[in-house]
Order: structure tokens, then sequence, then C-alpha cells
């Protein structure tokens, strides 16, 4: 039994005199995992989500944070606004201030936290999100992209324990997405509970290590990703699609008479589970430049934010600037050597990922440390 | 496109102190009012235009500097009024065949010494306005106490006035893709529902913005994160050596005997 950090038991809710938007919801989410809750338009996410740090008081049944029913007083719900952190989908409705640091400041200074601290985790929060160089610039002269990731700063500088993220890559470019996924790896390696929702069914099929499904207010799954796209009816009945790797796979493995299992999540995974050729090797390094034991042939990949900017300035001649570990594995996988730069924080996942291929599709990857 | 905002965010003088350069514009403007040589005005005229020149590079939002050609144009309008209705020594007269206008001496001496007046006192405020972020002179005032209600309610309704700028900007673009600005029929039942839909967008942005506002532990209290530069000392002297530098410009000009026998045993 995994060790959940918020649950929430025969959880009702109805706005007003409205029908209810959420119906007998018990579902727990577990400590230190990436969780994706899907469902189509008004299904009641983001009222969930507004149950979770305390916004919403449930009309029926209970919500748990580590493991003790939520408390309404403003100082047990200010406690609990600290550890869970929420991101609404607009970035627009949650920033007040009229410049980048003063915004991420605003929580911190809520917390009556010592200016040094404050000073502290505004600098952590801007760069884990990359907006360093922006935090004197007024908010209302940024981009929606840059305003999302002043959202997500504003959220990081906290410092929670579970962040709550409603629909984070909507209306953002695949790089921004990327980015932002990545951020959401680091975090999750050092711990930190992820919960997003989407509607992007390839990245919930990726990314997630367990799926809520939500539909018209009730939970109708609860589980793991492949565990839910396994049952074609449950995904037409809720309104999605079936993510594109997992109909690929279906499909080419229909055409081949192979078993569909085990199911790829990535296309790398789908490589290591067709390919007859042996792995390459995987250097993987976690300083900027390029270190001497790698080949020069090595394909190059970048992992987490740290070194894009070297690599956006050329010093760092790279193949893959985002999804570098997804490029890299896909190389390997073609038999050639691999080059990953690396953020401290993301050798956790990297390992999750070697271990996933090793022991799901049966692929000992070489990986070499420079 | 270079809003008054971007401009006043990137002007060298951002982070002078914002009641400090209140103080200096203040004293410039009383200063030119209560001159009664054309000098004073002109004086003021140029420290502001310098000031305003290195402020902005004369980079101005088409929207103020229309603005700022109409209320010459007003000036220039007003200034021909006063000189015609002040009665006085005749200096000229124009022959319109109907009527005869008659310039006094006093009348034109009045009516430049108003419109400089005039000048000079909005190229001041347009350094002032050009040099200083609105959230940094709200955020300034605290420290001369302000009721911070009033303080924290400037800057919201700064930061939403251009969400809400943004949103009528969309709903503009919406309407007029649809043929809404087609007639004046249509131009004015479109504008009409304009107003309404930001009216009812703005209740809703005040909904999610009280949501997140608890999500982020807001207590009651809007911080200053970045409080800006205090009012100093310098400042003030500045602003009193400027004001009675001009006022004892002004007398030596005005009347000169009066001033030298002051300094007289």
């Amino acid at each position: 039994m995994e060790d959940s950090i918020l649950s929430t038991t025969g959880l009702c809710y109805s706005y007003q005199s409205g029908p209810f938007a959420l119906r007998d919801v018990t579902l727990e989410i577990s400590r230190g995992r990436k969780i994706a809750f899907l469902g189509p338009n008004g299904a009641g996410k983001s009222t969930l989500f507004l149950h979770f740090n305390g916004i919403l008081r449930p009309k029926a049944g209970e919500v748990r944070y580590d493991g003790a029913p939520l408390k309404y007083d403003q100082g047990s719900l200010a406690a609990l606004r600290q550890d869970v952190a929420i991101v609404l989908q607009n970035p627009d409705d949650q920033i007040f201030s009229s410049t980048v640091e003063e915004d991420v400041a605003f929580g911190p200074m809520n917390l009556d936290l010592p200016r040094e601290e404050v000073e502290e985790r505004v600098a952590e929060a801007l760069a884990l999100t990359g907006m360093s160089e922006l935090r004197e610039r007024p908010t209302q002269q940024l981009s929606f992209g840059q305003r999302k990731r002043v959202a997500i700063a504003g959220a990081l500088a906290m410092r929670p324990k579970v962040l709550v993220m409603d629909e984070p890559t909507a209306g953002l470019d695949g790089h921004m997405v990327g980015e932002i996924m990545e951020l959401t790896d680091k975090l999750n390696g050092q711990g930190m509970t992820i919960v997003i929702s989407t509607h992007d069914v390839d990245m919930a099929y990726s990314w997630a290590d367990s799926v809520h499904v939500l539909n018209r207010g009730r939970l109708v799954f609860s589980g793991t990703p492949e565990g839910f796209f396994n049952c074609p009816r449950e995904v037409n009945a809720v309104k999605l699609v079936q993510p594109t790797m997992y109909e690929v796979n279906r499909l080419v493995m229909a055409s081949l008479n192979l078993p569909e299992h085990p199911h790829p999540k990535t296309s790398s995974e789908l490589l290591a589970k067709m390919s007859r050729c042996s792995p390459g090797r995987l250097f993987v390094q976690q300083n900027g430049s390029r270190s001497e034991g790698v080949p020069k042939h090595a394909t190059a990949g970048i992992y987490g934010p740290m070194h894009r900017a070297a690599a956006a300035t050329g010093e760092l001649n790279v193949e893959y600037s985002y999804n570098g570990l997804e490029g890299c594995l896909g190389e390997v996988m073609l038999g050639r050597d691999a080059l990953l730069v690396l953020d401290p924080g993301l050798k956790g996942q990297v390992m999750k990922r070697l271990d996933r291929l090793a022991k799901v599709f049966g692929r000992q990857i070489e990986v070499l440390w420079v | 496109m270079n809003t008054m905002d971007e401009i006043a965010y990137s002007s060298p003088f951002r982070d002078w102190s914002p009641l400090g350069k209140l103080a200096l514009t203040l004293s410039l403007l009383v200063s030119s009012l209560i001159a009664s040589s054309i000098l004073i005005p002109l004086i003021v005229f140029l420290v502001g235009f310098a000031l305003f020149f290195h402020s902005t590079r004369l980079r101005l939002p088409r929207v103020i500097a229309f603005a700022l050609l109409n209320a010459l144009l007003i000036f220039i309008v007003s200034a021909l009024v006063i000189a015609l209705v002040t009665a006085g020594q005749p200096l000229w007269a124009v022959d319109l065949w109907v009527v005869t206008l008659h310039f006094s001496q006093e009348g034109v001496q009045l009516a430049t010494l108003v419109f400089f007046r005039a000048v000079a006192g909005v190229m001041v405020m347009l350094f002032f306005a050009a040099s200083t972020p609105l959230p940094q002179l709200a955020n300034a005032l605290r420290q001369v106490k302000v009721p911070k209600e009033i303080v924290e309610l400037t800057v919201l309704v700064y930061r939403y006035s251009f969400l809400l700028l943004e949103q009528l900007s969309t709903m503009y673009v919406a309407a007029d893709c649809r043929l809404g600005f087609r007639g004046y029929r249509n131009k004015y039942r479109t504008t009409s529902k304009l107003a309404v839909n930001v009216f009812t967008r703005s209740m809703d942005m005040a909904e999610r913005s009280q949501v997140a506002l608890n999500a982020r532990g807001f207590r009651g209290v809007f911080h200053s994160y970045r409080s800006p530069v205090r009012l100093s000392i310098k400042w003030i002297v500045l602003s009193a050596a400027v004001f009675f530098s001009l006022y004892a410009i002004n007398q030596l000009v005005v009347e000169p005997g009066h001033v030298l026998g002051m300094f007289k045993m």
C-alpha cells in the first residue's frame, strides 16, 4: 500500500444551487508521484483541485492531507496552502503584482518569512523557471508563456510538498511544454508530488505514474495510464482519444502478429521493443562543456534547464535541446552512442527510465558517467 | 508599441526616489505658476524638456503625442482669447471687415505668460509620468502614510486595467471580424455590447482572483517586496533650492531695484 499525501472520501460539491459538480469522489494521491487527472471539459477537475488546498469546502465527504482531515480555520488553511500550492489554468488570474519578482515574492511575504529567506526563495524559484533575467520586468509586458512561468515560480516560492497545476501546458508551444514537463520531472526528483490536469492524452500517457479520470463530477478510473487506455470503451465514454503511441503499438503489433504487451509509452520504448540491433552507449555528464571521453560522433541532448542557455548561445553543440533524454534514448536504441547533458536533480528520472527499459523491455543500456 | 508604462519602466530615472521626483516636479510647477516673468516658465520648460528628453529619447506613444498636439492647440486658442479680452494699451488691431479685433499690450503679455506656464507645466508633468512607474509611486505613498487601502487599490486597479484592456482588444478584434463596426448603428450597438461584456468579465476576473489570492496565502495585506527609494533630505533641499532660485530670478527680472535694494546697507 503506497503512502498517500492527499485523499478524498465521498467528496461531493455543488456551486450555489446548481447540480453537483463533484459526486462521491474517493481517491488517493500517492506521495512523491506524478499524477494526471483526465476528463472532458466540465468534468470537475478544477473544482476538485480547489478542494486540495481548502479553497472550496466539500458539501459532503472529506479531504485528508497527510492522513488528517482538513481543518478550515485560518491558521490551518495557511499551513496547508504552504504545503499544497496551486497553479491556476490562466496565469493572469493569479498574477497580482506589477513586476515579476514582486509577484513571486507574494506568497513568501504572506508567510511573514525573514527578508533573506524571501530573497532566497524568489531567486531559487526564478532560476528553476528560467525567469531570473526578467525578474524586474513588469508583468503586463510578458508573453503568455512567460506569465505561465511566473505563475509556476510563484507557487514554487512557497516550497510546497504538493504542486497542483491546472492544465499547465494549455496554450503553450512545444518547447515550452517540454520545459515545463522537464521542470516537473526535476521537482518530482526532489521528492515533490506533482498533480496536473490535462487534455493532452499523449503527455499524460508518457509522463504520469498514475491517472485519475473524472466524468460529470464522478471518478470513473484510478490506476496506471496503461490500465485506463486498455479499456477503449471507457476512453470513448469520457470523450478522450487513445494516445498516439498506444495506437501505433497496437496497430503495428497487430500487423506483425505480435503481442501488444508490454505497452511502450515513448518512441524510445517502442524502438526498445522492436529494434533488433544492440543498444549504443549512453554517456552522461553534468557539466556544460563536452567531456573528453565522449566520442565525437555521439548525438547530444540536454535534459533540464541548467545547460539550455549554453546550448542556445552555441557554446554547447546539441541535437536535442528539448526532451534530450527521450532523444538520446532513441539514438541509443538505434545502436548509436549518445551524450546526455544533465541537470544534477534529474539523475533519478534517468535511472527510472533506464530501469524501465531493462525490466519491461529487457534492454540493458551501458551508461558511462563522464 | 511604446506605452507610457513601458517608457517609465525603461527610464534611466526609474530608480530615483518617486517622492523626490514628485517634490522637484511640484517645485518647478509652483515656481512657474507664481512667476510674473515669462523667463521662469521658459526655464521650467527647458529643464522639463531636458529631463523628459533624457528619460524618453522622445519615444512617445502615438496617443500621448496626439493628446499633446491637442493640448497645444487648446493652449494657443486660450492664449488668443486672453489676448483679445484683456483691456489695456492698444498694440495692434486686425480688421475683419465685420469686426475689428484689438490686441492690447497687457493682453499679449498675459497670454504669452499663460501659454508658457501651461506648456512648461505639461512638460514637467510629462517628465514625471515618463520616469515613474505607477506602482512605484503608489508604494512610495506608503512612506508618507497614505492609507494602505488607497495604495493597494491603486496598484490593483493599475494591474487589472492592463488585463481588461487586453480583453477589450480581443473582443474588439472578434467583433470587427464579424463586421460589428459596419455602419453607425452597428458601431454603437457593438460598442455598448463591448462595454457590458468588459464589465461582466471584470466581475469574473475578480472572482477568480479572489480564489488565487486565497490559494497564495493572502492574509489581508499586500506586502511591498522592493520598496522604492525613500524621500531623502537631498531631494527636499534640491526642490527648495530650485523653488527659491526661480523665485529670486523672477524678482530680479520683475523688480530689479527692489531686490538690489535689499542688499544695500
